[in-house]
């Protein structure tokens, strides 16, 4: 009786040590992050955007479509044919006219590189998202890349590795 | 003996998590290739991966390897016409902030390895591409109207010293050939304009006899994919 009941206690106490290892194993697997809009930046012309550091987001100031560049920050440096569980643009949008915004990724020297686009059109607080995979690299840059259209705001952007 | 059963127990728990967790963790991708023309470059990847197991970094400038996979991978030379130095700059970068866990060597090594790895998976994917375009048929609703607006498009965005060398689109995807110099660098994606909102791409740069740089682009139509390798083709998925 006494060396049964030292059993189950014994296996109560191994799958509580499993369990707690599968844990800490899964939230390793993958890494999101959420970045403000104020880290992105005008293409081609810093006058273009205003930024609105309190509350992290950014607008375009010029009519039409203005492109702007926010990096993505990677914690895997492995290349991978489908890096991202998923990538998302929050923006609040007052013409209807569709946003276009991309994922780039590139080699480390630029030579070769991938992209995957994804728009949103309407107006209000719009998620733009691109959920299906894009090749990484070894230890090569990746960016979004969004044509913002008048007076966009890019409020942040969202993503979560694999 | 209640005690004892209990430690002996937790010793044996430990164990077998941590074998849990080293043989269930993501492991770096391991691209395989079937193709007989990179036959000879896998060989040099083995014996390079056995160098690196014998820990024997110092016969590495004398493969061949160096010469094929490592320029593969860097096709654009512009500054870097020894793209080892690049390399050995950030191992020295590694070292100086500590890694004790591997030689500087074991590091270099591995670096090529992945890239070699890289390369050859480049390769692949442009080769299979250019496979697949040359098989698809041609969507004649769809194909020359985007090809017209792909060369409008390009003529009204591209730099100057660019030039659109060809436009190959069938039913699901497109091949864009453009040329240009060195002063008329830009973003591929970005001669696409609006025309490809939900679509992917893929370009690669070459440089070539001349000094040209010659950039193919593959795109996808929007709400289509570029065909994948499938794995039962010898390639690898991750």
């Amino acid at each position: 009786m006494r060396n049964k009941f030292a059993f189950l206690r014994t296996l109560a106490l191994l799958s509580s040590v499993g369990f707690l290892s599968a844990m800490s194993n899964s939230a390793m697997a993958v890494d999101g992050k959420s970045i403000p809009g104020t880290n992105c930046i005008d293409q081609s012309n810093q006058n273009d955007v205003s930024y609105h550091a309190f509350y992290g987001y950014l607008t375009n100031d010029v009519n039409g479509n203005n492109r702007v560049q926010c990096p993505v920050v990677r914690d895997t440096m492995a290349a991978r044919n489908n890096h991202f569980n998923f990538v998302r643009v929050q923006l609040r949008k007052f013409n209807s006219t569709s946003t276009h915004c991309s994922l780039d990724s590139r080699n480390r020297t630029g030579s070769t590189g991938s992209f995957r686009n994804g728009s949103v059109g309407g107006t209000g607080y719009k998620t733009l998202s691109i959920s299906q995979p894009i090749q990484s690299y070894y230890y090569g840059p990746m960016n979004i890349s969004c044509g913002l259209q008048d007076n966009d705001q890019l409020h942040g952007y969202n993503y979560e590795e694999r | 003996m209640n005690k004892k059963l209990i430690a002996s127990t937790l010793i044996l728990g430990f164990i077998l998590c941590f074998l849990w967790i080293e043989l269930g963790s993501p492991r770096q991708p391991n691209t395989t290739i079937s193709k007989q023309e990179f036959d000879s470059l896998k060989l040099e990847l083995e014996n390079l991966k056995l160098m690196l197991s014998h820990n024997e970094a110092g016969k590495l400038k004398q493969t061949s390897f160096q010469s094929q996979a490592i320029q593969a991978s860097q096709q654009q030379p512009a500054n870097h016409s020894d793209p080892l130095s690049v390399i050995n700059k950030e191992y020295n970068i590694n070292d100086n902030i500590g890694n004790t866990s591997k030689t500087v060597e074991q590091i270099a090594l591995q670096e090529k390895i992945a890239m070699a790895n890289e390369a050859i998976e480049i390769e692949t994917k442009l080769e299979y591409l250019k496979t697949e375009l040359d098989q698809e048929v041609i969507d004649e609703q769809w194909a020359p109207e985007i090809e017209q607006k792909l060369s409008d498009q390009f003529a009204e965005s591209a730099p100057d010293d660019s030039n659109l060398l060809e436009t190959d689109c069938r039913s699901s995807f497109c091949r864009i050939t453009i040329e240009n110099t060195a002063n008329a660098e830009f973003n591929p994606r970005e001669i696409l304009g609006d025309l490809f909102t939900s679509s992917e791409g893929f370009y690669n740069k070459t440089v070539d006899n001349n000094g040209k740089i010659i950039t193919e682009l593959y795109v996808s139509r929007n709400g289509y994919n570029l065909p994948t390798i499938k794995k039962t083709d010898g390639f690898t998925n991750n």
